[in-house]
């Protein structure tokens, strides 16, 4: 028996066994082991296991971070601050009030258009994409993917967004109101631009444009993907505050393909590519 | 000849930011799956990463060289999957998006690759990743230094503030919760139990475990 090293000694074991051992400590344990049958086991059985975790690799992944300018410096990552998202905030889904926003956006810009248009020719749906552009508080993606036909050459300027706004607010208290304050309140809309307009022309106007708009939603898959993601999101904070809800993946995934919201490539992630 | 990367440091302090990405390039991967080897999540572990390198960049103009570059950025890195593990402790998340992803990919799976083999090539690796779960995040951490990043026990100890004698006894101790798991992988082998996807994290260390 060797004195220097002893069963029980663990740290030597680990040194030998990941040969980070002076060569006086690794002949000492080497001598113990040839005669120490337990001993001999143990590092035996640690080298297999060693083996054995040797076959865990990561997923593959696309990398190719680089640093691209200067004000990389300063700009915070979403990583850091969105600890329970997995992705950054681009990744994320639509919170609900968004996609409202960003639908009552297209539908006011179809209908602000087609009353435009109705006083300067029936070019309508073309300014529509132009029109949409403008407010500023409609999430970019969706309504990029909206506007996507080429905008006209017709511009519009402040004064006629102003108008809009007027007329829209007009329309919007004509239907919510009862018909004799919709007489009012159209009355006052002919007090703008064109004095043609009337209570039925009005509800003509909006079922037009109410058409248009929904013609356009009804294509518009950025948002059912939106939509999906919220489900999905939705569900999985349900689960966080109750877990015996217990929806789990499977079930989700029936759900979304039985309402027909997997039926077209939904992508829960954008990765960086080099 | 290929610069050091003390050179790529020196080029980058200078504000040549081609040189930086030249040492992201060549430390991305490892750190990739260190992150993923600690937090058990192929998309943080990417987050982990890509947040790594901005904050090496930043810090550029502090980083002296007493350190080497590839030490610096590994405490990045551990420091921010510290950081992440904290806060799934008090906001674990369901792991959904994963497991339809793994749903997605067995549906789209080669007609040709059984079931059976799909999980085979990837039950050795699930099983230790499984395994690796189940350490204290100590002893985790120091097993992956070790086996993965070919550390030495004193880089091991610089990097987690400890004390030579504790990473040793980590690594012990590690290996044989690891041993034995394995063991009973071995013993288990024959009949494989399908239920071995991927995505098996720190989080769901204590959900399921019930081998045997």
């Amino acid at each position: 028996m060797n004195d220097t090293f002893h069963c029980e000694d663990r740290g030597a074991i680990v040194a030998y066994l990941y040969d980070e051992c002076d060569p006086a400590e690794r002949a000492a344990i080497a001598a113990h082991v040839s005669h120490c049958p337990a001993c001999a086991e143990e590092i035996a059985s640690l080298r297999a296991t060693r083996t054995q975790l040797a076959a865990w690799t990561p997923p593959a992944a696309s990398l190719g971070f680089q640093i691209t300018g200067a004000d990389e410096r300063r700009e915070p990552l979403p990583f850091t601050a969105r600890a329970r998202q997995a992705g950054p905030w681009w990744r994320e889904p639509l919170p609900a009030w968004a996609q409202a926003a960003a639908a009552a956006v297209i539908f006011a810009a179809g209908l602000t258009a087609g009353t435009l248009g109705s006083s300067s020719g029936r070019d309508s749906i073309a300014t529509a994409p132009e029109a949409a552009s403008v407010p500023a508080a409609a999430p970019a993606p969706v309504v990029e993917r909206v506007s996507s036909p080429a905008p006209s050459a017709r511009e519009v300027s402040a004064a006629d967004l102003a108008r809009l706004e007027q007329r829209l607010r007009a329309i919007e208290s004509a239907q919510t109101v009862n018909a004799s304050a919709r007489t009012v309140s159209a009355a006052s809309v002919a007090g703008g631009s064109d004095g043609q307009i009337t209570p039925a022309g009005v509800q003509a106007q909006i079922d037009e444009r109410v058409a248009i708009a929904e013609d356009r939603l009804g294509s518009n898959i950025a948002l059912v993907a939106a939509a999906a993601r919220d489900l999905e999101r939705q569900v999985r904070s349900m689960q966080l505050q109750d877990r015996t809800v217990g929806v789990t993946a499977e079930q989700l995934r029936q759900n979304l393909e039985s309402g027909g919201l997997l039926t077209t490539p939904v992508s829960f992630q954008v990765r960086p590519g080099r | 000849m290929p610069c050091t990367d003390e050179e790529l440091v020196d080029r980058s302090r200078r504000g040549d930011v081609d040189s930086f990405n030249q040492l992201i390039l060549r430390w991305e991967r490892p750190i990739y799956a260190l992150a993923y080897r600690v937090i058990g999540r192929e998309e943080d572990a990417r987050d982990v990463c890509q947040e790594t390198f901005l904050r090496a960049y930043r810090a550029l103009p502090g980083f002296k060289g007493e350190a080497k570059f590839s030490s610096w950025v590994y405490r990045i890195a551990l420091n921010l999957c510290r950081d992440w593990i904290r806060r799934q402790r008090r906001n674990p998340v369901q792991q959904m998006p994963d497991d339809i992803e793994v749903l997605e990919q067995a549906a789209a799976s080669e007609p040709s690759e059984s079931v059976e083999d799909l999980v085979a090539r990837r039950e050795l690796s699930a099983v230790v990743e499984e395994a690796m779960a189940l350490l204290p995040d100590e002893q985790r951490t120091a097993i992956i230094l070790k086996e993965y990043h070919g550390m030495t026990f004193q880089e091991i100890a610089d990097l987690q503030g400890c004390p030579l004698s504790t990473v040793k006894t980590r690594l012990y101790q590690g290996l044989s919760v690891l041993r034995r798991q394995l063991e009973r992988y071995g013993q288990l082998a024959p009949e494989m139990d399908p239920e071995h996807g991927r995505g098996v994290g720190v989080i769901r260390a204590g959900a399921r475990v019930k081998r045997i």
